[in-house]
């Protein structure tokens, strides 16, 4: 497995070609990230590219005393801030539309489980957007605690707190969900 | 006339820090990487800095430090101090009253000096001066005020350098291909046979800069809020000089005439009103190329044609 | 022991914590077992985080991702050799294109070079096809520059945040000069600019950002900041510039309150001449 921290050390010394190697591996996670943030696919790709743009002008504020994952977490998630800000009126749940989208996608993937999945979806899409931010960067994104925490500057108590009462509203609001379906 | 009571000053100060224990000492160091970029960081509180680019693939330093007593150094900046206050007293200036603060400083000094006899000087050891490399490149620091340091360095010539002066002397820089910056606040920022870009800013001291060639990638910037800044080019060197003086005088010995830089905005917006004081002016030599700006407040600018 | 615990347990296992006791030791086992609406929980957790719907983007994504790298690298060059010969945007990066794809690092992964030339010969179709007709050829190069200007544009911008971002302020001060050939319209640039107003050490800096400001046609947006750094700047030089700035461009509103400070504080010698002088003008 290669070493992103020096992969991104070697685009800051000039080596830019080596961007395309943290893209191609991480391009899926930002995208689904951006994705389960509650933007539709076009948005998502945009700040997926503007993500990287951002990288490539900002390398040189890389100083690899974080992981080049947190890192690349914390511009994602000002570049997604950013677009909030310009774009007030933008609502979380995506429209009907890119919602069918999803839908067919999943059925030509994987049929059996497109119910329960929809629901994991929505009922992510239903809680608060710190408890919401906090799955999907470790469920998703995979970051671990350490990560998280940096990122979100708390400390880990407060983030293992946080991530408890997050699992328990996306619980509760899963069983609400499935016993509508039901 | 001055000009001449500033370098009579200069002269006392020089002696009054005789008295002063100096050491000296020279360095040599190879560079980690032969023929690679260099660069070179320089952080001195007081002294004077010269630097000179050489063929060779090292660095060459001598460094003399002297220790300033904290009583001399108030008595210095109290003589600064009257002197200035002499010299900007809008009567003419009286060099037999400025004569008089100096010597009776220096008479009120020697009425104080306690008797040695049968006591030898205690070598001061706090004495400090850091010099760092790695992988070419170089540190080099003095942040005690109570030291004064003399830095003669040599350096390849495509050196980088990076250089604050707080008090003391002058920085001089002969023959660096690399790009510069350097601030200064009580000296001259004086260089010749550099190539830019060059950012210099000092506060009223002097900046004169002869640029052998014109480095095209990035633009030279030379900022003074009271100091002259005085520039000389090649006569078929490529360039944009901009120029900009809210108080003094601007002097030009080049072909190309200046153009007020807001008379062409002013067209742009269809005439609207500006005020403007000390606005930019500009002149494309040779079809102009890289920016060159020079700024000060008070001072004059002198651009010069070789 | 309480359903708290079980829930961190849990998590910390699924999330790779060091930190936490991650065994799972048979008190808690029988705790779980005797609590039915804790091992659902449990369930729910597992069944969240095994779900796997990842979506993929499109391959639009990867085009724009791998058009934007080269023309960083293109750039990059551009700006490495001397820029007195400038030579015509087309050629170098057809250059650039060549170059990338010989990259020997790049070699390895093949994907990338099919798209680089997936690039490369979409990108020759439109200079040699000889199966349009003129009038489409046209079209094509017309929005063909239109397109290389936007881009332009948008890869200064890039090129500026990257700049004003280094330690010299030769380099910072490119980056000022490639900002000025954007619109500006990019707010993160702007956000940038205005920041490095604020704070560089570098009083040449600054006066360009002044300068690059003096030429928008209005700083509506940005006039209460510069109106804050403006009444606290102690450099002479930048302060005048900055109040220049704001009588040349400001709104009426903001004109009268700086001049409301400026007449109020105490200012040293250079700044109430230039005040003096302001006052003098503006009566007129």
């Amino acid at each position: 497995m290669v070493n992103e921290k020096d992969v991104m050390l070697q685009v800051q010394a000039g080596q830019l070609d080596k961007l395309a190697l943290l893209y191609e591996s991480n391009k899926v996670k930002l995208f689904n990230y951006f994705r389960k943030k509650g933007n539709n696919r076009a948005q998502s790709e945009d700040l997926v590219q503007e993500t990287f743009m951002k990288i490539l002008a900002y390398r040189s504020s890389f100083n690899g005393s974080s992981t080049f994952t947190s890192w690349m977490y914390g511009i994602a998630r000002n570049t997604a801030a950013d677009l909030y800000r310009k774009n007030k009126s933008n609502v979380i749940h995506e429209d009907i539309e890119d919602h069918e989208v999803v839908a067919e996608h999943c059925a030509t993937e994987q049929a059996v489980s497109s119910q329960q999945q929809d629901i994991f979806d929505e009922s992510l899409a239903s809680i608060s957007a710190e408890h919401r931010e906090i799955i999907i960067l470790s469920r998703f994104q995979q970051l671990n605690y350490h990560e998280i925490s940096s990122l979100l500057d708390c400390n880990l108590n407060t983030l293992k707190s946080k991530m408890r009462n997050a699992i328990t509203k996306l619980h509760e609001q899963y069983n609400k969900l499935s016993g509508e379906v039901q | 006339m001055k000009k001449f009571n500033l370098a009579l000053l200069g002269l006392t100060l020089s002696t009054l820090m005789q008295s002063a224990y100096a050491i000296e000492k020279t360095y040599s160091l190879p560079l980690s990487n032969p023929g690679e970029p260099v660069s070179l960081e320089i952080e001195v509180h007081t002294g004077a800095i010269y630097i000179e680019g050489f063929d060779g693939e090292s660095i060459e330093v001598s460094a003399t430090m002297e220790e300033i007593e904290t009583n001399e150094l108030n008595k210095i900046e109290r003589i600064i101090k009257d002197v200035s206050a002499e010299l900007n007293d809008g009567r003419g200036n009286n060099i037999e009253k400025i004569g008089e603060i100096i010597s009776g400083h220096k008479n009120k000094h020697k009425r104080k000096q306690r008797s040695t006899e049968g006591l030898k000087s205690v070598k001061n050891n706090s004495m400090q001066l850091e010099i760092e490399e790695e992988d070419n490149e170089i540190e080099i620091s003095s942040e005690y005020s109570t030291q004064n340091v003399i830095l003669h360095i040599k350096v390849p010539k495509r050196t980088r350098l990076d250089i604050e002066l707080y008090k003391g002397g002058d920085v001089e820089i002969n023959n660096i291909s690399g790009a510069i910056e350097a601030e200064a606040f009580k000296g001259n920022i004086i260089a010749s046979g550099v190539s830019g870009p060059m950012v210099a800013e000092t506060h009223n001291t002097d900046i004169v800069v002869s640029f052998d060639k014109l480095n095209q990638k990035n633009p030279t910037s030379l900022t003074s809020h009271s100091g002259n800044i005085d520039i000389t080019i090649n006569k078929n060197t490529a360039a944009k000089v901009n120029v900009q003086s809210y108080k003094g005088e601007i002097l030009s010995g080049l072909a190309t005439e200046f153009i007020a830089s807001e008379d062409v905005q002013r067209k742009n917006k269809g005439g609207k009103q500006k005020i403007v004081i000390g606005g930019m002016m500009s002149a494309e030599v040779n079809g102009g190329g890289q920016d060159i700006t020079l700024a000060t407040y008070n001072g004059n600018v002198y651009v010069r044609s070789k | 022991m309480n359903h708290q615990t079980i829930i961190d347990w849990k998590l910390s296992s699924i999330n790779n914590d060091l930190t936490a006791e991650l065994i799972l030791t048979d008190e808690m086992q029988q705790y779980i077992e005797a609590n039915p609406e804790l091992v659902k929980e449990l369930a729910f957790i597992d069944a969240f985080w095994q779900q796997d719907n990842q979506e993929l983007p499109s391959n639009e994504l990867d085009k724009r991702f791998y058009k934007m790298l080269l023309q960083a690298q293109t750039t990059q060059q551009n700006i490495e050799t001397s820029q007195v010969v400038k030579q015509p945007q087309q050629s170098s990066i057809f250059t650039g294109v060549k170059n990338w794809l010989s990259a020997s690092s790049i070699k390895p992964f093949a994907q990338f070079a099919t798209l680089g030339l997936v690039f490369f010969l979409g990108f020759n179709a439109n200079q040699n096809s000889n199966s349009v007709s003129q009038q489409e050829k046209n079209l094509v190069a017309n929005s063909g520059i239109e397109n290389l200007q936007q881009e332009v544009s948008s890869l200064s911008a890039m090129l500026a945040l990257s700049m004003l971002d280094k330690s010299s302020a030769a380099e910072r001060l490119t980056g000022v000069a490639y900002s000025q050939q954007t619109d500006l319209t990019d707010p993160l640039l702007m956000k940038t600019l205005m920041s490095t107003l604020e704070h560089d050490r570098s009083t040449a800096v600054k006066l360009a950002i002044i300068n690059t400001l003096n030429h928008l046609p209005d700083i509506s947006e940005q006039e209460s900041q510069i109106l804050a750094l403006a009444v606290k700047e102690n450099n002479t030089l930048v302060k005048v510039e900055l109040c220049s700035l704001l009588l040349n461009v400001g709104s009426q509103e903001t004109k009268n309150e700086l001049l409301k400070i400026l007449n109020e504080s105490e200012l040293n010698p250079d700044m109430a001449d230039f005040l003096q002088r302001i006052n003098a003008i503006s009566h007129i």
